[in-house]
């Protein structure tokens, strides 16, 4: 074979990387080729070279201390993330707004036909929490619709925001 | 014990897990190491480059969708902030494309300056290559990666890897020896 046939098999011979016949006649050209010789031996110089170059990588945990260092309290926001994100809260504030217009409580007693026992706990819990709103209004109509409103939308926006957190998490 | 999957590294990592965050750091480290170098030459800024890729990635982590393995999704961000970087920084800082090849020696210096010339002149040569033949010497090299893993983060053949990489050699070879800038080559010698 000739060498332009040759030199471009020489990297693969290096790595013992051809089939087994093209080894052998690689090699036998190499025995008989001065040219081939030189080019082979100065790949295994480059390869050596090129390996070297491997003691400028710095090492990873500079790396990680700069990153952890950057973001700062990274960890204490994932966890926030995930709490945030997470389902439970979701669910939770899906049930706070339910509560929320229970509290309004029109029309809700026929939803509660079959469970009156629950239906009493709820209108008991419903109505301390508005005894509470009005403690809190000083017996003010309208601090105690602002009150109202805002805990509404307080909690609207709230269940909304977890719910979509929830379901970008999962996507 | 078992090596942990990357997809359980980055669920770790998203639960505020600094453990499994500097393991993903720590594995793909010389991946991002290599992509930078190849844009960016040897700069002194790759390290800062480096860093800004993993904070990229410490902060996108949820965008990771697993289509693409976390290695060739961590190699993109790194390529694409080295690109970046060079624009930041404008044309005339030292990217790959500008090294120029150091004169030859006319008198053979010591062992140390040699390893240091020879870093310098390889540098210059890699320039010389196409980008394609660089990435793949460069994750070989600088990235201690098989053929197999540059095939999959390049998403590429594994044939074309290996002529990729054999090719680049050969010409590395060429543009050293034209140069006489050859480890083990003499001065004067063609």
């Amino acid at each position: 074979m000739k060498c332009a046939d040759i030199e471009h098999l020489i990297p693969a011979w290096l790595e013992n990387d051809l089939p087994p016949e093209r080894q052998s006649m690689v090699a036998a050209h190499l025995e008989a080729c001065r040219g081939c010789r030189e080019l082979a031996e100065d790949l295994r110089v480059l390869e050596t070279a090129l390996e070297m170059r491997r003691v400028e990588v710095p090492p990873a945990v500079r790396t990680v201390a700069a990153v952890l260092a950057h973001t700062g309290r990274g960890r204490a926001r994932a966890v926030l993330d995930f709490v945030i994100g997470g389902p439970c809260l979701s669910a939770l504030s899906l049930l706070a707004a339910g509560g929320m217009l229970f509290a309004y409580r029109s029309g809700t007693e026929a939803l509660f036909a079959r469970n009156f026992r629950l239906y009493e706990s709820l209108t008991l819990l419903s109505e301390r929490l508005v005894g509470a709103l009005v403690r809190l209004s000083g017996g003010d109509a309208w601090v105690l619709a602002g009150i109202y409103g805002g805990l509404t939308l307080l909690i609207v926006l709230a269940s909304a925001w977890t719910v979509l957190n929830f379901a970008r998490s999962r996507s | 014990m078992a090596e942990v999957a990357d997809h359980e590294l980055v669920a770790g990592a998203l639960r505020g897990s600094q453990k499994a965050f500097r393991e993903i750091v720590e594995r793909h480290h010389s991946i991002a190491y290599a992509a930078v170098r190849a844009v960016l030459g040897n700069g002194d800024d790759i390290e800062d480059v480096v860093q800004d890729v993993f904070v990229k990635v410490f902060k996108g982590l949820h965008t990771f969708r697993g289509t693409s393995k976390l290695s060739t999704w961590i190699y993109r961000i790194a390529r694409n902030e080295a690109i970046n970087a060079a624009k930041r920084s404008g044309p005339d800082t030292d990217t790959v494309e500008n090294l120029e090849l150091p004169a030859p020696e006319s008198e053979r210096p010591d062992w140390r300056l040699r390893q240091v010339r020879i870093r310098e002149v390889l540098d210059a040569a890699l320039a010389r290559l196409d980008a394609e033949e660089r990435q793949a010497i460069e994750l070989r090299y600088l990235g201690e990666r098989s053929y197999e893993e540059i095939a999959d983060i390049l998403e590429i053949p594994l044939g074309t890897v290996k002529t990729h990489i054999h090719r680049g050699k050969l010409m590395l070879r060429e543009i050293l020896r034209k140069h006489g800038a050859m480890p083990g080559q003499e001065a004067g010698e063609p």
